[in-house]
C-alpha cells in the first residue's frame, strides 16, 4: 500500500512539474491553433474544438523558404553538434588523463573568452569573418558555433572522463590495447551519459541560436529558422498566430532529436564494472 | 591517435570552407550591375515580402543591364545588422530601414547623397514634388544633403469603440486633452469594468516613449528646441506629465501600463474590456469579425499649449550607402527614383498599411475598401508634424535621445507613481543635453 | 594533435576579444570613424567615479546571475534526481523538461508576458478566481516583483540546462556504491546526500560556473521582457553596454563597460572554484 501511494505522489510530482515547464509551450500551441484575430481577442488557452483553425500551419509551410530554413538549421547544428561532440572527446579526455599545463591553460584561456558579452563582440567577429570570407555562409555559422560550445564540450566530458577510474583502461592496455583503443572501446560506451549531453547541448544551442545568425547571414536561402520566424514580426505588429504556428513546426524536429538522444542518457557505469 | 583526430578535424574544416567558398563564387558569375537591396518587413509575411519581389522583379526586367538582389532584414535590433555590415563594407547598396537610419548612417559619412536626384526633379518640374506633402524631403535633408527619400510615414493614432461611446451618451468626439479627459471619465462612470483607456507603457517596445511623443507634439513641444537647445524644463513637458499622472491617478488606463506591451493593449481592446486604444494602426481590428462595425478613429487632438491640432508622424525612407565604384553609382540612384515612384504596388498588394508619400497613390480603388487607411489619410494626416518637431529634419542627437527614449523614461517615472515633475524633468534634461553634447564633440 | 583546428577556433574567438580590450582603451565612437584616440585608462575612470548607472547596473546583474545559478541549481538537483527514478514513460518527461530551452526565446518571452498580465493572464484568472487573490498579482510594475518576475523566468529558461547536466551526472555514477550503501542500511535521502551529492561534484563544478558566466552575461531574457525597464529597475550590464555602444555610439567606452563585467565575472569563477576546492 504505501508503495502505491508513494508511486502516486511521485508521478504527481512529475506532471505537476512538466505543467509548470511547458506553461508558455501549451499557450503558444493553443495560439496557433487559432486565426489572427482570435489569438487576440479569445483570452482561452486553447480555442474550443469547433474552432480550431489550422490555416495558420499550412500558411507557415507555404511561405517561401520557411522549409528551406529547417532543413538549414538542421545542417548547421548536425554538423557543429558533431565535430564538437568529436573534438571535445579527445581534448576532454587528454585534460583528463595528462593534465598538462597546455591543456589547463588552453581551457581557461576558452572560459575567459566567453565573458564578453556576445552583442559587443559581433562587430570585431564580423571584421575577422569578412576576412576569412565566412560572411553569409554556413561554414562562418557552424564555426561560431562550435566555439560557442566547444568550452562546455571539454569540460563537461572531462568531467566524466575524471569520474572513470584508471583501472578500467589499465586493464585494457594489460590486455593488449593501445591506448587509442582503450579510449575508443572502453572510456567511450562508459561515457555514453555524458555525450549525450554534449550531443544535445550543442544541438540545441546552436538550433536556437539567433543573435549571430542575425548578423552573418543575408541571403534568404542561407537563413535557419530562428532568422525565418522573424519575417511574421513588423515593425508595430505581430502576427501572433503565424508566429506560433512557425514555432511549433521548428519545435517539432528538435523534440524528436531530444527524445532520441535522452535514451543514451542512461547508466554508463553498470554494477560490477569496476573490480575493487 | 591524435594524428587521425587532427586530421579529421582538418578536413571537417576544409570542407565546411569549401561549402563556403562555392556560395560566393556562384554569385560572382553574372556580368550585370548587381545591386544589393536591404528591406525590411513593411506588412505581412507572405503578402508584403511577395509584392516587394514582385516589384524588384518587374525593375529587372525593365532594366537588363542591371539586378537588383532583394534581401529581406529582419527588424529585431535592425539597426545593429546595418552598423555591423555597413562599418565592415559589406552593407548594402540600397535599403529601406527604420526612420532615421540614413541620418544615422550619414553621420558616420556611410550614405550616398541623392541630391542629383532632387535636382532633376526641379529642373524637368517633375510631378512627384508637387504630389509630396510639404515638408517631407527635408526629413532626410542634413548638411545640405537629401540623404534618403522618404516613400511611406508612420503614425499612432486612437482606436475606439463607437457602441461603447453611444451607451456612455457621448456624441461629440474630443479635440482638446480635455475633452479626451472628460470622455475617458464619462466611460468610466457608465461602464466601470470596461478600461476607458489602454496603451502599451513599456520601455522594451517604446510604449511610453510614443505615448509621450504623441502628447508633446500635440502640445507644441519637443526634447530639443528648434534651434538645437535642451526643451525638457519647458512647462508644457510638465504638462504631459501631469497629463499621464491624470490617466493614472483617475485609474483611466490599468494599473500595470507600465509593463504593458502593445499586444497586451491590443489584446485588452479585442477582447472587449477597453474602450480607446492607443498604438499604431492595427488592421487586425478592422478585419474582426466582431469589431469592424462597431469601431473608428478619434479626431486629431490638441494640448492646452497649441494653437492647432498636431499628431506625430514618422518619415520613412529609402537611401543609398556608399559605393566606390563610379559606374555603379548611377545605377543605384536610378533604382531609388524608380522604387520611390513606382512603389504603389507596395501599397495596394503589398498591404503595408502606411500612408504612401505619394498623395496620389490613394486614388487607386483599393482604398475605397481599406477603411483604417481612408480614415487616417482623411482625418489624421492633415495635421502630420514630424517625430522630430520642432526641429525639422532627423539630427544625429536624434539617434540617442529617441534610442534611448528619454521621453519615455520620463513618462515611466510618472507611471511608477513618482509626482516631482521637475525633479524628472531635471533628469531627463541631463540626458538629453548630454546626448547633445556628444553629438557636437 | 588536435591543435590545427583548435587554434582556428581560438583565433575566431580571440580577436574580437582582444580588438574589445583594445577598443576600451579608445574613444572610438561609431558615428565618427577614423578619428579614434588611445585615451589610456580615461574610459575605466569615469565607469568608476561617475557613472551611476554603471554600478546599479552591476549590482542588479549580480543579484539577477547570483540567483538563477542557486535556484536552477536546487530546482535542477530535485528534477534530476526525479526524473532518474524508474516510472512510465520516462524518456518523454525528460524531452518535456528540456522544452524551454528549445523553443525560440522571442516567442517564449511573449507568451510569459500573456501569461503574467494582470488583467488577461491564465495564473492571475486563475489565482483570483479559485480565491486565493482578492488582486491580481501585478508581476511586472514594481521594483521588487519585476526584479523577482525576470529572475523567475531565467531560471525557468535556465533549468533545463542544469536538470540535464546533472542528470548526465547521476548516470555516471556507479550502483555499487548504492548496493553497498543498501547492506549498510542507508535510506534514500542519506544516500542523495552521502553518495549523489558528492559523486557530482565535478559535474556540478563545470554546470555552476558555466551559468554563471551565461546569466551575468546574459542579454537576451530581459532584453524581450522589459528590456531593462520599467523605470530602469531591471537594468542589467549587457543591456546597459548595448545602449552605450548603439544609441550613444560610444564604443570605447561600452567596451571599457564590458571589460569591468569580465573582471567581476573571473571574480566571481575564482571565488566558485576556490570554494568547490575547498569542499573537496
Amino acid at each position: 500500500m504505501k508503495k502505491y501511494v508513494s508511486k502516486a505522489v511521485m508521478y504527481i510530482v512529475v506532471f505537476g512539474v512538466c505543467f509548470l515547464l511547458i506553461l508558455p509551450v501549451l499557450t503558444m500551441f493553443g495560439t496557433s491553433l487559432k486565426t489572427k484575430t482570435a489569438a487576440m481577442r479569445d483570452l482561452g488557452m486553447f480555442p474550443s474544438f469547433s474552432e480550431i483553425y489550422l490555416g495558420n500551419y499550412i500558411r507557415v509551410l507555404q511561405t517561401d523558404s520557411y522549409v528551406r530554413s529547417i532543413v538549414n538549421s538542421a545542417f548547421v547544428s548536425i554538423a557543429a553538434m558533431i565535430f564538437c561532440v568529436i573534438a571535445a572527446a579527445f581534448a576532454g579526455y587528454a585534460i583528463s588523463r595528462f593534465k598538462g599545463k597546455i591543456f589547463t591553460g588552453f581551457i581557461g584561456l576558452m572560459l575567459v573568452l566567453q565573458m564578453l558579452p556576445t552583442m559587443l563582440t559581433l562587430l570585431p567577429m564580423f571584421m575577422i569573418y569578412k576576412q576569412l570570407r565566412l560572411n553569409n555562409t554556413h561554414a562562418g555559422l557552424i564555426i561560431a558555433y562550435i566555439s560557442g560550445s566547444l568550452t562546455f564540450a571539454i569540460w563537461l566530458l572531462k568531467g566524466f572522463f575524471d569520474s572513470v577510474p584508471r583501472e578500467l583502461e589499465e586493464s585494457g592496455l594489460i590486455d593488449g590495447c593501445t591506448r587509442f583503443q582503450a579510449f575508443l572501446k572502453i572510456i567511450l560506451p562508459i561515457s555514453k551519459p555524458g555525450l549525450a549531453t554534449v550531443s544535445i547541448f550543442t544541438f540545441v544551442r546552436s538550433w536556437n541560436e539567433y543573435m549571430v545568425a542575425r548578423i552573418m547571414i543575408q541571403s534568404d536561402e542561407l537563413k535557419t529558422v530562428n532568422l525565418a520566424l522573424q519575417k511574421f514580426v513588423q515593425e508595430n505588429l505581430v502576427d501572433w498566430s503565424l508566429l506560433s504556428a512557425g514555432a511549433v513546426i521548428t519545435t517539432v524536429p528538435t523534440l524528436f532529436f531530444l527524445l532520441f538522444a535522452q535514451k543514451h542518457l542512461v547508466q554508463g557505469l553498470t554494477a560490477g564494472a569496476v573490480k575493487g | 591517435m591524435r594524428r587521425n583526430s587532427g586530421k579529421i578535424l582538418a578536413v571537417v574544416i576544409s570542407c565546411a570552407m569549401l561549402a563556403g567558398a562555392s556560395v560566393q563564387t556562384a554569385a560572382a558569375a553574372e556580368k550585370k550591375t548587381e545591386i544589393t537591396f536591404w528591406d525590411m518587413m513593411w506588412g505581412e509575411a507572405g503578402i508584403y515580402d511577395v509584392a516587394a519581389e514582385a516589384l524588384v522583379d518587374q525593375y529587372n526586367q525593365e532594366h537588363p543591364e542591371v539586378n537588383v538582389e532583394y534581401q529581406s532584414v529582419p527588424w529585431d535590433n535592425y539597426y545593429q545588422t546595418f552598423l555591423t555590415a555597413v562599418t565592415s563594407g559589406t552593407g548594402p547598396d540600397v535599403a529601406t530601414a527604420g526612420s532615421q537610419t540614413p541620418m544615422q548612417f550619414a553621420t558616420m559619412g556611410e550614405i550616398l547623397p541623392l541630391n542629383s536626384i532632387i535636382e532633376k526633379w526641379q529642373e524637368e518640374q517633375d510631378s512627384v514634388l508637387e504630389d509630396m506633402p510639404e515638408g517631407i524631403l527635408e526629413t532626410n535633408f542634413l548638411n545640405g544633403d537629401y540623404i534618403a527619400l522618404p516613400w511611406n510615414s508612420d503614425t499612432r493614432l486612437f482606436t475606439y469603440r463607437t457602441d461603447l461611446f453611444e451607451e456612455a451618451g457621448i456624441t461629440e468626439l474630443p479635440s482638446t486633452w480635455e475633452e479626451l479627459l472628460d470622455v475617458l471619465r464619462t466611460l468610466k462612470e457608465s461602464n466601470p469594468d470596461v478600461f476607458p483607456l489602454v496603451t502599451a507603457g513599456d520601455m522594451g517596445s517604446g510604449g511610453a516613449q510614443n505615448l509621450m511623443m504623441w502628447l508633446t507634439v500635440s502640445n507644441d513641444v519637443g526634447p530639443v528646441t528648434a534651434d538645437g537647445q535642451s526643451d525638457f524644463m519647458s512647462p508644457k513637458i510638465t504638462e504631459c506629465l501631469e497629463f499621464v499622472a491624470t490617466l493614472m491617478d483617475e485609474e483611466l488606463i490599468p494599473e500595470a501600463t507600465i509593463s504593458y506591451k502593445d499586444a497586451d493593449a491590443q489584446k485588452l481592446f479585442y477582447s472587449g474590456q477597453a474602450a480607446i486604444f492607443y498604438g499604431g494602426p492595427v488592421p487586425g481590428f478592422f478585419e474582426d469579425e466582431t469589431l469592424k462595425d462597431k469601431i473608428s478613429i478619434l479626431d486629431p487632438m490638441q494640448g492646452p499649449s497649441a494653437a492647432q491640432p498636431q499628431t506625430v508622424y514618422w518619415a520613412n525612407s529609402i537611401a543609398a550607402y556608399n559605393n566606390k565604384d563610379e559606374e555603379k553609382k548611377q545605377a543605384i540612384l536610378d533604382f531609388v527614383e524608380w522604387w520611390v515612384k513606382n512603389c504603389k504596388t507596395l501599397f495596394t498588394d503589398g498591404r503595408c498599411g502606411k500612408t504612401p508619400v505619394l498623395k496620389s497613390f490613394t486614388d487607386d480603388p483599393y482604398y475605397d475598401s481599406a477603411v483604417l487607411e481612408a480614415l487616417i489619410n482623411e482625418k489624421i494626416m492633415p495635421t502630420f508634424v514630424h517625430a522630430t518637431y520642432p526641429i525639422q529634419n532627423f539630427y544625429p542627437a536624434f539617434g540617442q535621445i529617441n534610442g534611448e527614449r528619454y521621453l519615455g523614461s520620463a513618462a515611466q517615472k510618472v507611471l511608477s507613481g513618482r509626482r516631482d515633475y521637475e525633479a524628472i524633468q531635471e533628469e531627463e534634461n541631463e540626458n538629453v543635453e548630454s546626448a547633445l553634447e556628444l553629438q557636437e564633440e | 594533435m588536435l591543435l590545427p583546428a583548435l587554434v582556428i577556433i581560438l583565433v575566431i574567438q580571440i580577436y574580437p576579444f582582444l580588438s574589445g580590450v583594445r577598443m576600451s582603451l579608445t574613444n572610438y565612437n561609431l558615428l565618427k570613424p577614423g578619428k579614434e584616440k588611445f585615451i589610456g585608462l580615461q574610459n575605466y575612470a569615469e565607469l568608476l567615479t561617475e557613472d551611476k548607472t554603471f554600478f546599479g547596473a552591476l549590482g542588479f546583474s549580480f543579484l539577477y546571475g547570483v540567483s538563477i545559478v542557486i535556484f536552477s541549481y536546487i530546482l535542477g538537483l530535485l528534477i534530476a534526481a526525479l526524473l532518474n527514478m524508474k516510472m512510465k514513460g520516462r524518456g518523454i518527461y525528460r524531452a518535456v523538461v528540456l522544452m524551454p530551452w528549445v523553443i525560440a526565446p522571442m516567442v517564449m518571452a511573449a507568451n510569459w508576458l500573456w501569461l503574467l498580465n494582470d488583467q488577461f493572464g491564465l495564473i492571475n484568472h486563475v489565482l483570483v478566481s479559485l480565491g486565493i487573490l482578492k488582486k491580481p498579482i501585478l508581476f511586472l510594475t514594481t521594483k521588487y516583483m519585476t526584479r523577482f518576475t525576470v529572475i523567475m523566468i531565467g531560471v525557468w529558461k535556465n533549468l533545463p540546462f542544469m536538470t540535464i547536466t546533472l542528470l548526465a551526472g547521476m548516470q555516471g555514477i556507479s550502483s555499487d556504491l548504492y548496493e553497498a550503501a543498501r547492506i549498510d542500511g542507508a535510506g534514500k535521502i542519506q544516500n542523495f546526500f552521502y553518495i549523489t551529492l558528492p559523486c557530482l561534484r565535478s559535474v556540478s563544478k563545470v554546470s555552476v560556473t558555466l551559468l554563471l558566466i551565461w546569466a551575468f552575461n546574459g542579454f537576451e531574457n530581459i532584453f524581450l521582457l522589459t528590456e531593462g525597464g520599467p523605470n530602469g529597475y531591471t537594468m542589467v550590464l549587457p543591456i546597459y553596454a548595448y545602449n552605450l555602444a548603439f544609441f550613444r555610439s560610444r564604443m570605447g567606452y561600452a567596451s571599457a563597460a564590458s571589460v569591468m563585467m569580465l573582471l567581476c565575472m573571473v571574480i566571481l569563477t575564482l571565488i566558485n572554484q576556490k570554494f568547490s576546492r575547498e569542499a573537496e
